[in-house]
């Protein structure tokens, strides 16, 4: 495995093709943390993240003698776990799919009284956050996350998405300004 | 002075992604009329609160999750005939001797391999206990063993460097939940190995980078030291 982990996730891919197995544990190592995180911030719920990444990676897997080492293979995973999510989501309110909130926001007040202040306000600041992320459009959701919590460029954006370089950049600027007014309200 | 459109439309996408240093933001800022500069503010404040949500760990299950549902790949067919013919001797015949024929023999079964359905992708692995990871190709006189068992409680290497267990009982270490480690000074040449798991079951390494049967009918893992 020490091995392994030094080695390009080309040769990893190779590997797996070639039967190895186990280079696909060491290919997971290096990109679950970002796949679950970018699921995690995408539908807010702990339990339907874990259920997508697993879903996510086992159809990576399956579908491995597709990839192209065009692309990065962590672009193309996190092209699977949107796809997965919007998957998911669909025919679904968003309020089935995340977290209650709202009792999150009760659990917080209920953490004060043995919570330094600044831990808790810190805290119901990620709520608000992650409410508001929640309540926009799933394709300026998507966009922000890969910008500002996976600090994508533009191209990789544009490669996750099957989008022009332009088009994200006038993606990106609508769901910020979409954010702002959503997080503006909630205050 | 005013910035040029092009500039100010860079400044204004690293403005929000917090990559502008003191003095260009200073800059920047100065450039905007009191409106722009508040909505700009009112902007960027939640996208800095977004940049600072904490990462989620991430569940020590899904590893394991993910790789007791998969199985191995079924190599290219091409490449299956290369590795049985490089395990087997035919009719007393070394493999060099027989690889013009072999040759001859791929070019005829690759394509009915192509004409072959696919091996099903995704299978539940039966047994977890023996996915063996890899072992680190060995250099400077040492070699290190890693073997991915999340069922085993205990793993010891057999090998002939220490008479196939024995004259030194050497033990792989658990690193984490599942995987089992240990590294061993060996001098320059090749050797063979396997892994046995609770002291039962003797496992090859698949990830090898080569394999001979033995005389009991069993597959050993090679290592080369250099």
């Amino acid at each position: 495995l020490i091995y392994a982990r030094e080695r390009p996730d080309h040769e990893l891919i190779a590997d797996c093709l070639a039967g190895k197995v186990q280079a696909y544990a060491v290919l997971m190592e290096r990109h679950q943390s970002m796949v679950f995180n970018v699921l995690y911030r995408f539908v807010g719920n702990h339990e339907a993240s874990e259920d997508l990444s697993q879903i996510t990676f086992i159809t990576a897997y399956e579908k491995l003698h597709t990839f192209s080492n065009m692309s990065k293979f962590s672009t193309w995973l996190c092209q699977i776990a949107l796809n997965k999510a919007r998957d998911m989501a669909r025919g679904k309110s968003w309020e089935d799919v995340c977290d209650n909130l709202e009792s999150h926001a009760d659990h917080l007040i209920g953490l004060e009284s043995e919570t330094p202040h600044h831990q808790v306000e810190s805290m119901q600041e990620n709520a608000q956050i992650q409410k508001a992320l929640n309540r926009l459009p799933v394709e300026y959701r998507e966009v922000l996350i890969l910008k500002h919590l996976e600090e994508c460029s533009n191209q990789e954006i544009s490669e996750i998405l099957g989008l022009t370089v332009e088009n994200v950049k006038v993606r990106t600027f609508r769901a910020r300004q979409m954010f702002k007014q959503i997080y503006a309200r909630q205050e | 002075m005013t910035l040029p459109k092009q500039t100010m439309d860079d400044a204004v996408q690293r403005y929000m992604e917090g990559k502008l240093t003191e003095a260009e933001r200073e800059h920047f800022l100065s450039n905007l009329n009191a409106h722009e500069h508040e909505d700009a503010h009112t902007t960027q404040s939640p996208l800095r609160a977004l940049e600072r949500l904490p990462r989620k760990a991430v569940p020590n299950t899904l590893r394991l999750r993910v790789m007791t549902s998969i199985a191995p790949k079924r190599p290219p067919f091409p490449a299956r005939v290369r590795a049985w013919l490089e395990q087997h001797a035919l009719l007393g015949w070394q493999i060099g001797g027989m690889a013009v024929a072999a040759s001859i023999l791929m070019m005829v079964l690759t394509l009915a391999s192509e004409m072959a359905p696919p091996m099903q992708g995704t299978a539940i692995a039966q047994n977890t206990c023996s996915r063996v990871v890899t072992q680190k190709p060995a250099a400077a006189g040492h070699a290190t063993f890693c073997l991915y068992a999340p069922a085993a409680h205990n793993v010891a290497l057999i090998g002939d460097f220490n008479g196939w267990g024995s004259k030194q009982r050497v033990e792989l270490q658990q690193q984490g939940d599942a995987l089992w480690t240990v590294e061993l000074p060996l001098s320059p040449g090749n050797y063979q190995y396997a892994f046995v798991i609770d002291d039962k079951k003797t496992i090859t390494d698949p990830m090898a980078e080569q394999h001979v049967n033995d005389d009991f009918g069993r597959e050993n893992a090679v290592i080369s030291v250099l």
